[in-house]
């Protein structure tokens, strides 16, 4: 699950932003991503979110290996498409009818979850996630919400670990969880109970936690302390994403337009 | 470095583990070629340092875990893993993972409504375990309220009622207030089970325990009379443990007497 | 019931983040009304993150085998709190599994979280005006489960089926969305089951978990 954090301690030139400038700069390109539609633009699209994984050195096969799972989500949905669109048919498989519209809409589907998801991957994982949460904070997101990450984040680890040891020690107690054929309401009432069990422990837990923080001095949100100042590198970035992104929006409008 | 220990009364082979390995992932070897063998009745410690491998040995006896290589064979029949045996109970260090329903009733029954037994039997089978652990009247208190050693002897009350004739303790001390701490070293004196028992309470160890193996490091560095072994301070120190203070010759008197 | 990254025009994702937006400001204004809200941080984000885990739970619904959403839960649990933390959720599962999307964050957050807060309300609206007898425990939390899966079924499926294919006949629109609402029925029946499940079992063992039934 932490596998995300895998990649953040590497040096390269994503890394070494400015975590707000960071922040900003892609999430303009992603941003800008979502709004690109027209199949010419498909490329640069492609070509950014490429260079995005280059500049960040992470090894491509965990890119492609973290995206293979929505890709498919989409080729599923694709596949609905491409029989089911209307418009003009490109070639006929028996019954079934291949419309142009639906492949090209897939296409254009595919490309952007593939860039997006890329570009996401970059900004995520090349900084450990409380850093970035305290640039989303000293960016305006609220400090109730970034305590909930905070502390979610910390949490889950560990619920996980309670859930399987759960499974596994009821498991030494004869539930038969594999069993397709009968049993499903009772592993359903099983799950219920235990969910319900790691509700009172982990609240429990939760607030040992807070009382031990309250005597550490935490009264509210952790102070922020100064932050590290923008350098010219990291305020290019930021300049250039957002020149580049607003481009993108822009070249659909006109394309959008013009077609 | 293996003293093999003399049954006496010529107890059958209860347990027979033969050159045992378990690995977590290619590079992680956590057990590497673990032998030994437990008589019926016999109750054998289990001490080491964190991280020794003692919860994988476990885990491996229960058949949770696959070994990568080695034998394990319970009444001469070879764990198979994946496999749910009645057989073996393994109380987990943390009694939260084991104990899950609305009452302790229901959670010591849970174990035989899986065997499907009739609802007689489960009755018996439920108080037969709640007297054993001596926590009967807690029969219908919610478990994530009960205190540690409450929930301790209940979360035994839950693996005894499927009657196995091997049970595992994995940490069955830890955090057991002095009281609670005395019924547990009663309840293992008590029980006709042949019992495996991790822990770093080496007292408890010493009290209940004849047989003691030491492992380190995935293997077992020394098997014989717990208190051959535990007196034996260097062997003890080279393992990460330290020599009972009951087993520190008092001739010369070396507690500090404030007057 | 995840959109992806995508699939939505630009337009419906920052409408998404709009909605969400308005949602968050709403919560934050109740939540933070309360004695003191840092308090309940704890609370929710452990919570937040129980639901987290839960949702990975497979449920065998022929012909395929799904994850529960719990946001019926969540709202029940956690009342005002369950939009915040079904926002936080959705940010893992996007950042952390690349599951459901980042631009459609917004979206998704609005399909899954107001139901939840519907949900919520109705259900301490409920703990106030009704007896806690087992039987309305484990009706309203039947009805929560199911019904926060229905509106967000519903939800998913109108903005589905109006901004995906654009080509489609908007005569079948509708056809679509009752098709794939019903296609989540068996869904809503096992989010209601164990939703009542949950609720019976909080009732039994720490009832001040449930929103609204704290004495």
């Amino acid at each position: 699950m932490i596998d995300l954090d895998r990649h953040s301690g590497l040096d390269s030139p994503v890394h070494r932003l400015e975590p707000r400038s960071r922040l900003l700069g892609f999430a303009a390109l992603i941003a800008s991503f979502a709004v690109v539609r027209n199949p010419v633009l498909l490329a640069p699209m492609l070509g950014l979110a490429a260079a995005a994984v280059v500049a960040s050195r992470l090894p491509w096969e965990f890119v492609a290996r973290r995206l293979r799972a929505p890709m498919v989500l989409v080729l599923v949905l694709g596949v609905v498409l491409v029989l089911a669109s209307g418009g003009e048919v490109l070639a006929r498989l028996g019954p079934l009818a291949i419309h142009a519209d639906g492949l090209a809409q897939v296409g254009v589907i595919a490309a952007k979850l593939a860039a997006i998801g890329a570009v996401a991957l970059v900004l995520f994982g090349t900084a450990p996630l409380p850093t970035t949460v305290v640039a989303m904070r000293r960016l305006g997101l609220p400090s109730l919400i970034a305590d909930m990450i905070v502390f979610s984040f910390r949490a889950f680890h560990q619920i996980g670990v309670d859930l399987k040891t759960m499974r596994t020690a009821a498991g030494m107690r004869g539930v038969r969880w594999q069993h397709r054929r009968s049993g499903a309401p009772s592993r359903l009432g099983t799950l219920a109970r235990m969910v319900g069990s790691l509700f009172v422990i982990s609240h429990a837990r939760a607030e040992q936690a807070h009382r031990a923080m309250l005597l550490r001095g935490y009264s509210g949100s952790a102070p922020l302390g100064p932050a590290r100042p923008v350098d010219p590198a990291s305020a290019a970035f930021v300049v250039l994403s957002v020149a580049i992104a607003v481009g993108l929006v822009v070249a659909e409008w006109q394309l959008g337009v013009a077609g | 470095m293996t003293h093999a220990t003399d049954s006496g009364s010529g107890a059958r082979t209860h347990l027979e583990v033969r050159d045992l390995e378990v690995s977590y992932s290619e590079r992680v070897q956590v057990l590497r070629g673990v032998s030994f063998d437990v008589a019926e009745g016999e109750r054998v410690g289990v001490v080491g340092p964190n991280g020794a491998g003692k919860t994988t040995l476990f885990l491996a006896l229960s058949g949770v875990v696959t070994p990568a290589a080695g034998t394990i064979r319970i009444d001469g029949e070879a764990v198979r893993p994946g496999r749910f045996r009645q057989d073996v109970g393994l109380v987990f260090q943390n009694p939260d993972h084991q104990l899950f329903c609305p009452t302790v009733e229901e959670d010591v029954a849970f174990g035989p409504r899986n065997l499907s037994l009739a609802p007689d039997m489960v009755s018996a089978r439920v108080a037969a375990a709640l007297a054993e652990t001596g926590v009967t009247e807690l029969s219908d208190r919610a478990p994530h309220h009960l205190s540690g050693g409450e929930k301790r002897m209940c979360s035994i009350a839950t693996v005894l009622a499927l009657e196995p004739r091997l049970m595992i303790y994995d940490e069955p001390s830890a955090s057991l207030d002095i009281r609670s701490r005395r019924r547990l070293i009663q309840f293992l004196l008590a029980s006709p089970a042949t019992a495996l028992v991790a822990s770093h309470d080496l007292e408890l160890v010493l009290e209940v325990c004849p047989r003691t193996i030491v492992v380190d490091d995935g293997r077992i560095v020394a098997d014989g009379p717990s208190r051959e072994i535990m007196d034996d301070v260097a062997l003890m120190e080279r393992h990460g443990l330290e020599r009972p203070h009951s087993l520190v010759p008092h001739v010369v008197p070396h507690h500090h007497h404030h007057h | 019931m995840h959109i992806p990254d995508g699939i939505l025009p630009g337009g419906v994702c920052a409408a998404g983040y709009l909605a969400a937006g308005a949602a968050t400001a709403l919560s934050l204004a109740v939540v933070r009304r309360q004695a003191d809200p840092h308090q309940v941080v704890p609370k929710a984000s452990t919570l937040t993150a129980v639901f987290f885990v839960a949702s990975w739970i497979h449920v065998p619904i022929p012909p395929a085998s799904v994850h529960l959403v719990l946001n019926g839960l969540l709202g029940v649990v956690l009342g005002p709190f369950a939009f915040l933390a079904i926002l936080v959720g959705l940010f893992f599962q996007a950042v952390l599994f690349q599951h459901g999307g980042l631009t459609t964050l917004g979206v998704n957050a609005t399909i899954m979280g107001v139901p939840a807060l519907v949900v919520g309300a109705l259900f301490g609206l409920g703990a106030r005006l009704w007896v806690r007898s087992s039987r309305w425990a484990a009706v309203f939390g039947f009805v929560g489960g199911s019904l926060a899966t229905v509106l967000s079924a519903l939800g998913f499926a109108v903005v589905l089926v109006t901004t995906v294919p654009a080509a489609l006949d908007p005569s079948l629109r509708s056809t679509g969305v009752t098709a794939l609402t019903i296609a989540h029925l068996p869904l809503a029946a096992v989010e209601g089951v164990f939703t009542a499940m949950v609720v019976l079992f909080l009732r039994k063992v720490q009832p001040d978990l449930l929103h609204g039934w704290r004495r």
